[in-house]
C-alpha cells in the first residue's frame, strides 16, 4: 500500500502530462464526430476518466495515444448507438437545429463541411486524413494512434488525398 | 473544384483553432479527480503481501497506536511528520494518524480543542503551497477535502465548547484559508459565524450603546408614572454627588451608600430600578 502511494504522485503526473497534451485533440475529435459542444465535452472528459481509472489500477499504457484514441473512439461509437446511430446530417433532415448547441451556425456548418468530405472516403482513409490534415499530426505519430506501420500510413495519405480531391472535382 | 477545396482548408483550419479553456480543463480535471475519488483509488487496490483487508487495517492502526504512545501523544509527535497535499505520506497523515490523535484524546473538549489545531495545519499547510509556488489544483483540491472534513468534524462536536473560546480562532483560520485558494470552489464553508450569532445573544446585547440605554429607558417611562425628566435629574443629582464624595475627604457612609452605588456606572437594570419597575 505504501508503495502504491508513494507512485501516485507520479502516475498524477503521467496523467496530468497525457491531459494537457491530448485534451484538446480528444475534444476537437469528438466535435468532428459529433457536432455537439455539450457531448463533446463529455465525451472528453468520460475519455480522460476512463484512462485515469485505468492508470490508477496500475495498468501499464504502453502506447497513450493510441490508448486514448482507442477510448475516444469507442465513446463516440456507444454515443451513437445511444443516440440511436442518428448521424448530424440524419438529425438535420428530421429539423434538427445546429444552433441551439452554442456554437455559431457558420462554425458548425464548416465541420459539416469537413465530416461530409471525409466521410465520403473509405473507412480505411478517413481518421488518418482527418489526423493528418485536421490535427497536422506526423506521420509516426498517426501510425502509433492507428497502431498500423508508418509505410501504410503514407500510402493512405498519398492516396486519401487524391481521392479526396477527386471528390472536389 | 477550388470553392469546395478553399471552404475544406478554410473549415480545416477554423477547427484546429477549437481547443478547451484553461477553466473548462480545470474543471474537467477536478470532475474526474473527484468522481474517481483521489486517494481512494490506488489504495483500494488489495496488497499481495497482507491476508485481509481486516488485519491489515486492525495491525495498521495498532502500529500507529504503538508509535504515538512511544513517541508522544502531543501535538509535536504529529508536527513532525510535515508532509503536505500532494505527498505520498499527506493521506496516511490525515486519514491515519490524525484520526488516532484525536481517539487519544480523553474527551470531547479536548478532542475538539485538537481539532481546531488540526485546521490551524491545514492553513499553514496551504500557505506553505503557496510559499513554495506548487499550489496546483490538485493540491487544492487534497487539500479542501482534508480541511472540509475537520470543519465538519468541529461543526458536529460545537457543543462541547461550552465557552466558545474556539470560535473565533475557528472562523479566522476559515477566512484565512479561503483568502490562499486559487479555485472559487475550494473555499471551506461553515456555520461558524452562524453559532457565534445565534448561540451567543449575549455577545451583541453586551456592547448596548447609550442610545439604546435611552431607547429602553423611554420605553418604559411610557408605562411608569414618574415622568422621564425627572428620572434624568435624579440621575444627574446623583453624579454631582459622587463628584463631591471624590474631592472631599468625608467619608462615603455620610453619603449614603445606597446613592453612590447605583451612580456609576449606568446600567439598564440599575436605570430600571430608579424608574420603579
Amino acid at each position: 500500500m505504501l508503495e502504491k502511494q508513494r507512485q501516485q504522485p507520479d502516475l498524477k503526473l503521467g496523467f496530468e502530462t497525457l491531459f494537457a497534451e491530448y485534451s484538446d485533440v480528444v475534444y476537437r475529435f469528438c466535435l468532428y464526430k459529433t457536432s455537439d459542444t455539450h457531448v463533446d465535452y463529455d465525451l472528453t472528459q468520460d475519455t480522460f476518466m476512463r484512462l485515469w481509472k485505468v492508470i490508477c489500477a496500475g495498468k501499464d499504457v504502453e502506447k497513450p495515444k493510441q490508448y486514448i484514441y482507442q477510448i475516444a473512439r469507442n465513446l463516440v461509437i456507444d454515443y451513437y448507438k445511444k443516440e440511436k446511430a442518428l448521424s448530424l446530417d440524419n438529425l438535420q433532415e428530421k429539423g434538427f437545429d445546429p444552433k441551439y448547441n452554442g456554437l455559431e451556425t457558420d462554425f458548425l456548418a464548416e465541420v459539416t463541411i469537413l465530416r461530409q468530405a471525409i466521410e465520403k472516403l473509405e473507412e480505411d482513409y478517413r481518421e488518418i486524413i482527418y489526423m493528418r490534415f485536421i490535427e497536422g499530426m506526423g506521420i509516426e505519430d498517426i501510425a502509433e494512434a492507428m497502431n498500423i506501420s508508418t509505410n501504410l500510413v503514407s500510402v493512405r495519405i498519398n492516396r486519401g488525398k487524391k481521392k479526396l480531391q477527386t471528390k472536389f472535382t | 473544384m477550388d470553392n469546395q477545396e478553399t471552404e475544406f482548408n478554410k473549415a480545416a483550419k477554423t477547427l484546429k483553432g477549437v481547443s478547451l479553456t484553461t477553466r473548462e480543463k480545470d474543471a474537467m480535471r477536478k470532475h474526474i479527480y473527484e468522481a474517481t475519488e483521489v486517494g481512494e483509488v490506488v489504495a483500494s487496490t488489495p496488497s499481495p503481501f497482507v491476508y485481509s483487508s481486516f488485519f491489515r487495517q486492525r495491525t495498521l492502526v495498532a502500529l500507529m497506536a504503538v508509535f504515538l504512545l512511544t513517541a508522544s501523544t502531543s501535538y509535536a509527535s504529529f508536527a513532525s511528520l510535515s508532509s503536505l497535499p500532494g505527498e505520498p505520506l499527506y493521506d496516511m497523515k490525515v486519514n491515519v494518524l490524525e484520526p488516532i490523535g484525536a481517539a487519544v484524546r480523553l474527551n470531547e473538549k479536548e478532542k475538539n480543542q485538537y481539532r481546531v489545531t488540526l485546521l490551524r495545519q491545514r492553513v499553514a499547510e496551504i500557505k506553505r503551497l503557496k510559499e513554495e509556488d506548487r499550489l496546483k489544483s490538485y493540491n487544492e483540491l487534497i487539500s479542501f477535502k482534508a480541511a472540509q472534513k475537520i470543519i465538519a468534524e468541529i461543526e458536529a462536536s460545537l457543543s462541547f465548547d461550552a465557552e466558545a473560546e474556539n470560535l473565533e480562532i475557528i472562523s479566522t483560520q476559515v477566512e484565512t484559508y479561503n483568502s490562499i485558494v486559487l479555485d472559487e470552489s475550494f473555499k471551506l464553508k461553515t456555520i461558524i459565524e452562524l453559532h457565534i450569532n445565534e448561540e451567543n445573544p449575549s455577545q451583541k446585547s453586551s456592547t448596548t450603546t447609550t442610545e439604546e440605554v435611552r431607547e429602553i429607558v423611554d420605553d418604559n417611562a411610557r408605562n411608569t408614572k414618574v415622568p422621564i425628566q425627572e428620572v434624568e435629574e435624579e440621575v444627574e443629582v446623583e453624579v454631582e454627588v459622587e463628584t463631591t464624595v471624590e474631592e472631599t475627604t468625608k467619608p462615603i457612609e455620610m453619603v449614603g451608600t445606597t446613592t453612590v452605588k447605583k451612580v456609576t456606572p449606568i446600567k439598564i437594570p440599575e436605570i430600571l430600578n430608579i424608574i420603579g419597575l
